[in-house]
């Protein structure tokens, strides 16, 4: 019975490492949607195997089968879940509930500290940084100190990338993914990609908004420059990616359509997979309804 | 173009521009920023709304209007300077950001592309 989590294991570990190359190899738009498809997904089949044994585990549990007015006969129809396997996915599932909820509160107490009555918020720091802060209808966050570095037709850059992110509502895909990797730490290097995928988004979005590809670029060098000089301590902490968005900025060949078409079929296989094992729990469950209660 | 990028979006920019022009400014002077696929009836539009949440202050000079914003920096409190500056993750974690921090070898490449490490626009 434990090999359940056979498929969704195997699954979240190929899309850990595997991520890159969904990224890599599709436009920015299809490598949010893909990617933040395929984490949910994941993490769903990985929570439904998990909460297959835990069900199965406690229903052989007899006080709590008599509590529940479960049946012993539904036990008997499965393999029997060992005790060992029972117990460690129903700590996996506290554990995964838990790591959520810290995140998410977390995420809650940022945005509260952020929360700004107005379309642009001016940060007073010479720190050249700029963000996107959700909400209602959510807004802009600058700092003075990268309003003062940007030409005028780099702040236009700089609020095609922002209004982009506002617009399609961009921390949605990351929040999503980074609750899956949080869950399933095996998706964790789906975030940076994820990320990535969705820089890129917005700086195609702003390219296509100030018509030149060339000055999008720009704008990404001189404050990223800037604000490596602030701050260099952090140096080799982070790669965000920066210098590939240039790059991919400068050279604009369109993905080749046989690859997006050989990831997409990859993609709906592992969806595909991901989602019957999350059925299984359903049939399970619709099992235990209809025999305990004749 | 107002339609599509969202009237937010749009608030913002202009915002943005009178902010770094840090002098009352005509609207021609923001449309010359925002590039002349704007329609000129829209930013007055986007102006006038601004001037009635209170967000810029309106002159008159000569026939027209000139703006200025009238953008309160927010004062610095302890969780709002922490949830802004904070480089552990928090802001990463939720906020999409323009640019990261940089490792040596993307530095090189990104003075190239500017032209030099003096370069500048």
């Amino acid at each position: 019975m434990s090999s359940v989590l056979v498929l969704p294991a195997v699954a979240a570990i190929a899309l850990g490492l595997f991520g890159g190359v969904v990224q890599r190899q599709l436009r920015p738009r299809a490598a949010v949607l893909i990617l933040t498809t395929l984490a949910l997904s994941v993490t769903a089949a990985v929570v439904a195997a998990l909460g297959l044994l835990a069900i199965g585990y406690l229903a052989q549990v007899p006080w709590i089968a008599a509590y529940a007015g479960w049946c012993r006969s539904l036990a008997r129809a499965h393999d029997a879940v060992p005790t060992w396997a029972g117990l460690a996915a129903l700590c996996a599932l506290v554990l995964m509930a838990a790591a959520v909820a810290w995140r998410v509160r977390r995420w809650r107490r940022t945005i509260a500290a952020l929360a700004h009555d107005g379309p642009l918020d001016v940060l007073p720091t010479t720190e050249p940084m700029a963000f996107v802060v959700p909400g209602r209808p959510g807004h802009i966050a600058v700092s003075s100190g990268l309003l003062h570095l940007l030409s005028a037709p780099e702040r236009r850059v700089l609020f095609a990338h922002e209004g982009s992110h506002l617009r399609h509502r961009h921390h949605r895909y990351v929040a999503a993914t980074d609750l899956a990797t949080v869950a399933v730490p095996m998706l964790r290097p789906l975030r940076a990609h994820l990320r990535f995928a969705t820089e890129r988004w917005a700086d195609e979005d702003a390219a296509a908004a100030v018509g030149d590809r060339q000055l999008v670029a720009r704008a990404i060098a001189r404050a990223a420059l800037a604000t490596t000089a602030v701050s260099p301590a952090v140096l080799s902490l982070a790669q965000h990616g920066v210098a590939a968005r240039v790059e991919a900025l400068l050279d604009d060949r369109p993905p080749s359509h046989a690859v997006e078409w050989t990831l997409l079929a990859f993609v709906v296989a592992l969806v595909g997979g991901a989602v019957s094992s999350t059925v299984q729990l359903h049939h399970l469950l619709a099992f235990a309804v209809h025999v305990c209660r004749l | 173009m107002a339609e599509r990028r969202g009237m937010g979006a749009l608030e913002a920019e202009v915002l943005g521009h009178l902010w770094a022009m840090g002098r009352p400014a005509s609207p021609g002077d923001v449309r010359d920023a925002m590039g002349a696929e704007l329609a000129y009836s829209t930013l007055m539009t986007i102006l006038v709304r601004l001037w009635k949440k209170g967000l810029v202050d309106r002159e008159r000079r000569g026939r027209a209007f000139v703006y200025r914003p009238l953008v309160s920096e927010a004062e610095l409190t302890a969780s709002r300077m922490r949830a802004t500056l904070d480089g552990t993750g928090d802001r990463e974690a939720a906020l999409s950001q323009f640019v990261g921090t940089l490792n040596k070898r993307e530095e090189r490449l990104l003075r190239r592309i500017l032209g030099g490490p003096g370069a500048s626009t």
